[in-house]
């Protein structure tokens, strides 16, 4: 019988994972690592 | 037998004790006064030397320096990029503080060690990057100025400069007390028919409410102070994005010691209502978590 692969309720759905990342990255990016690269 | 030997014994007045209860923690008072002298010789006599060298000037040149148009320009500039970096750092902090308590993704380990680096990182060093990069030849800058936005030299660059600094301070304050959450809490919410979206907005944020006004506060009274990352990317041109620690260097290095102290006086004094002020809405927002 295969396994549900039903999201946990307190688990975030992937599209959220995938935005909250991709924002958290492109700020750090910007403001942290761009900067310490170029430095 | 005369009167006085049949009279009644006179009795002793009540001693009060002089502490009415001895505290189950032993040491107190030795406690008590290393700290106040800790605290004094390290922040309240040389705040109060601040305040005694400005009381060489007259009410009159007090005013002159302290709020002439120049200091005032700074005061606005630094009190204000502070404020926009640390409500910035506020919104990506929380963000930024779920993906590494929440999520697993590949280079966790060194975005989470990156997060700290500001903190050890000497803030020169962080503001001739920043300038190298967002400057208009730079590696970003050069992008930007064809679209007509400037990000250095400006006080755009100084609230750069400020959110570089403040990120950790919102991130690691956030950071445990998000780890510390129940889920059970989440689960009950879920339970109840609370969506995920309802979940995060009236569960969990409300309960990270007085971590996050800590981590404002401590990120915004670090802009404040902040000199050595801004001064290469400000561009420091009085009126239009001199900070305000830059001026009382500028005073320092024309021997105006008086006027430097009027300066710091009237930071000072701001900076500490700012924070008495987070810190009443604080203890008000703890009520409610």
């Amino acid at each position: 019988m295969a396994r549900s692969k039903a999201r946990h309720p307190t688990e975030d759905p992937v599209w959220a994972k995938a935005v909250i990342i991709g924002l958290m990255l492109a700020f750090l990016g910007l403001v942290l690592i761009l900067p310490l690269a170029a430095g | 037998m005369t009167a006085e030997t049949i009279s009644a014994p006179r009795h002793r007045p009540i001693r009060r004790p002089l502490f009415r209860r001895r505290s189950a923690i032993p040491g107190f008072g030795l406690t008590l006064g290393v700290t106040l002298t800790i605290l004094s010789l390290i922040v309240l006599i040389p705040l109060s030397a601040v305040a005694i060298k400005a009381s060489a000037l007259s009410p009159g040149e007090f005013v002159a320096a302290a709020f002439s148009e120049r200091a005032m320009a700074a005061y606005r500039l630094t009190f204000g990029a502070a404020f926009v970096a640390a409500v910035i750092n506020g919104v990506f902090g929380v963000l930024t503080t779920w993906a590494l308590v929440r999520y697993e993704f590949p280079g966790k380990a060194v975005v989470n060690a990156l997060v700290d680096l500001p903190f050890a990182l000497p803030t020169a060093v962080a503001g001739i990057a920043l300038a190298t990069l967002y400057a208009p030849n730079g590696w970003v800058g050069q992008y930007l100025t064809p679209l007509g936005i400037k990000a250095a030299y400006n006080p755009v660059g100084v609230t750069i400069a400020l959110i570089f600094i403040g990120l950790p301070f919102v991130v690691r304050t956030l950071e445990p007390v998000m780890r510390d959450l129940s889920a059970d809490v989440e689960e009950a919410a879920a339970s109840l028919g609370a969506g995920r979206f309802d979940t995060i907005l009236r569960v969990i944020l409300p309960a990270l409410g007085p971590a996050w006004l800590t981590g404002f506060a401590m990120a915004f009274a670090r802009g404040i102070g902040e000199y050595g990352s801004v001064i290469f990317i400000a561009g420091n041109m009085p009126y239009k994005s001199e900070i305000a620690p830059l001026l009382i260097i500028i005073q320092l290095e024309q021997f105006e010691y008086a006027n430097a102290a009027a300066i710091a006086l009237v930071m000072l004094a701001v900076s500490f209502l700012m924070l008495l002020v987070i810190n009443a809405v604080q203890a008000w927002a703890r009520r409610f978590s």
